[in-house]
């Protein structure tokens, strides 16, 4: 399965069908996110693909939360795709993976979003269940 | 990782001496199941799913998962081409794989280099003069497959089927039967085939047997889907219980099984093998205890004893106090209308009730007569009231006022009495030539009329059998 994946993500947790860890590297030389590995956990509900998976980064020793002005601090993903409005079941963990990958080289911002602070200090809420408002189509 | 590894995927291929494989299976895989495609039909944007997984789409969005253009489950397609590709490559799958994967190895290169070996070392003369752009490759490839090198014959999806080196080479297993056959022939077998296993493997293709047909399938008619919003409870348990599946659950509940049964049972409708309704049942079922009762629907996630109200509030706040601002705004306006209305109603009345009241609303019956007698003084409050004001004074004060209202008093009342009878038997032609005149004339008209209410009373009198209600009772009502 390993061999197919695009360079950069790799499988890392595929035990079952609820839940999968993958890594996540971005090749291009964005001074950003060099040398750096970043995690991210996939929780699939019942009613996957016609629902979205639940995709966000993770943070522990040895894989920050990369810096994006859609990525908070917490690991929540700002992300249409990632959005029942957005999701289409067509979308797969490559699909998004790639999606993932793009959004972080395209960026060059060492930005979180506004209220950053606030929202991962306060949300309570699992990722999906967040009303984003997309108002940002250049990533 | 081992659950994973059982499950077949595309990627089977990868690392075989086939991995150009592994695209050709990925696109006969349904992209929303990644399964192969089980009854493909095609939407109307051209693209393909499973019948079921597009039906389940279109019921959470409506849109094509590909493209996101707008469509509609009954505007789907069969696309027959696409299930026989399916069926071929699934026949041919698991031997075109073993052999793939056994050759992975140290062979695979020798193959290559045996190959190309080959390549060089011939002249494709024959198969040139026979000018196939295909056959010289075919050609080298049984010869290699002789040699047992590469056997890819299986697994071509278009089978010439004119080199059958090994008897089991370029067959397949007919899904239903399991008897063996060419992989061209079996479409049609499969058009024919009762289902029933046949014994001969050898035989290459089973007799079609009249005998004893399957179960019955079910019918092909497909289900609608409800407006649920227009059904009450009791109905759509009752429309369940019809259909024959559990009436038991919440109303949510209720929706989704239905939504369910409809999507298995018209993409069963799409399938050239259907199953029965006790399989499909058996599905229902299986969602039942995966995704029905047990899972989650949005108004339960408010309702969770875990539920975080604090936070739904602050989440929600604008869209709250939007609500409130408009909650208030719509009473403030809504007693300010009462103010207005409360006024209003007193002062339409008093309009009203006088225009009104010389309209009551008619019956059938008295609309029928008001067709039949003129209507001079209709509508006409003038006329009316000067002929109320004639009658009364000729009630009261009997003949001789009469001559002091007449603008017409010439006539001679011995002349107009044979008149007046006249017109109570031929009532109907009098009043008939009455309506086309104008409001104008109708007063001087019937100035001469009324001063002969007496008179006409007479008539009355005599005349009531033959046409009395009319007449009667346009009097009575002057009166």
């Amino acid at each position: 399965m390993q061999g197919h994946l695009p360079p950069g993500i790799e499988l890392i947790k595929v035990d079952d069908f609820q839940e999968w860890l993958v890594d996540l590297r971005v090749l291009d030389s964005n001074p950003l996110y060099e040398n750096e590995i970043y995690r991210l956990k996939f929780t699939f509900g019942k009613n996957y693909p016609i629902e979205s998976p639940e995709v966000v980064f993770v943070k522990d020793a040895t894989h920050p939360i990369p810096w994006h002005p859609h990525i908070y601090s917490n690991g929540i993903i700002c992300l249409d795709l990632l959005d029942n409005a957005g999701w289409s079941p067509v979308h797969n963990v490559e699909s998004i993976a790639v999606s993932l990958q793009s959004m972080l080289t395209g960026n060059s911002k060492r930005e979180r979003p506004p209220g950053d602070e606030n929202f991962v200090k306060y949300n309570t809420q699992r990722p999906k269940d967040i009303n984003f408002l997309f108002h940002d189509n250049s990533v | 990782m081992s659950k994973l590894h059982t499950v077949e995927d595309p990627t089977d291929w990868l690392n075989t001496s086939l991995s150009s494989f592994e695209p050709l299976e990925a696109a006969l895989r349904c992209q929303v199941c990644k399964e192969f495609y089980d009854t493909p039909m095609i939407t109307t944007c051209s693209h393909t799913f499973c019948s079921l997984c597009i039906r389940r789409c279109f019921n959470s969005d409506g849109k094509c998962p590909t493209c996101r253009a707008s469509d509609q489950a009954d505007k789907l397609r069969r696309n027959w081409v696409v299930q026989e590709l399916v069926d071929t490559f699934k026949a041919a799958r698991p031997a075109a794989l073993k052999l793939a994967q056994a050759k992975a190895g140290t062979e695979d290169e020798e193959t290559e280099r045996a190959k190309r070996k080959r390549k060089l070392d011939q002249t494709d003369i024959e198969e040139d003069d026979i000018g196939e752009t295909r056959r010289p490759r075919r050609t080298r490839r049984s010869r290699s497959a002789v040699d047992g090198i590469s056997q890819e014959e299986p697994i071509e999806v278009d089978d010439s089927g004119d080199e059958d080196y090994d008897p089991e080479e370029g067959t397949t297993l007919c899904p239903i039967c399991k008897s063996r056959m060419k992989v061209g022939l079996v479409y049609a077998h499969l058009d024919q085939c009762d289902g029933k296993p046949v014994n001969n493997n050898g035989a290459g293709r089973s007799r079609v047997q009249p005998s004893k047909p399957k179960e019955p399938p079910p019918s092909a008619a497909r289900l609608p889907q409800f407006n649920y919003s227009l059904l009450k409870d009791n109905a759509l348990k009752k429309k369940l219980q019809d259909l024959g599946i559990a009436a038991h659950g919440s109303r949510a509940l209720l929706i989704r099984r239905h939504t369910e049964w409809v999507n298995l049972w018209n993409s069963n409708c799409d399938s050239t093998r259907p199953k029965t309704k006790r399989e499909l049942l058996r599905e229902l079922d299986t969602w039942e205890r995966s995704q029905g009762a047990g899972a989650s629907t949005v108004p339960s996630a408010v309702m969770r004893k875990d539920f975080d109200g604090q936070g739904w509030a602050a989440s929600n706040k604008d869209q709250f106090e939007e609500l409130i601002a408009n909650a208030r705004r719509n009473r403030t306006r809504k007693e300010a209308k009462v103010e207005k209305t409360g006024e209003k109603p007193s002062e339409a009345q008093t309009d009203s009730t006088p225009t009104q009241q010389p309209e009551p609303a008619p019956s059938i019956e008295a609309l029928v007569r008001q067709d039949e007698i003129s209507k001079p003084y209709e509508g006409n409050e003038e006329a009316l009231s000067i002929v109320r004001e004639k009658v009364e004074e000729t009630n009261t004060h009997g003949r001789r006022l009469r001559s002091s209202g007449q603008p017409i008093p010439e006539r001679p009342r011995d002349d107009e009495v044979p008149m007046r009878t006249d017109e109570g038997t031929s009532l109907d032609g009098g009043v008939e030539a009455n309506p086309p005149i104008s409001s104008q004339h109708q007063s001087p008209q019937f100035v001469p009329i009324s001063p002969n209410v007496d008179m006409s009373r007479k008539a009355h009198m005599f005349r009531l059998p033959e046409d009395p209600i009319v007449d009667t009772d346009g009097g009575r009502s002057v009166s």
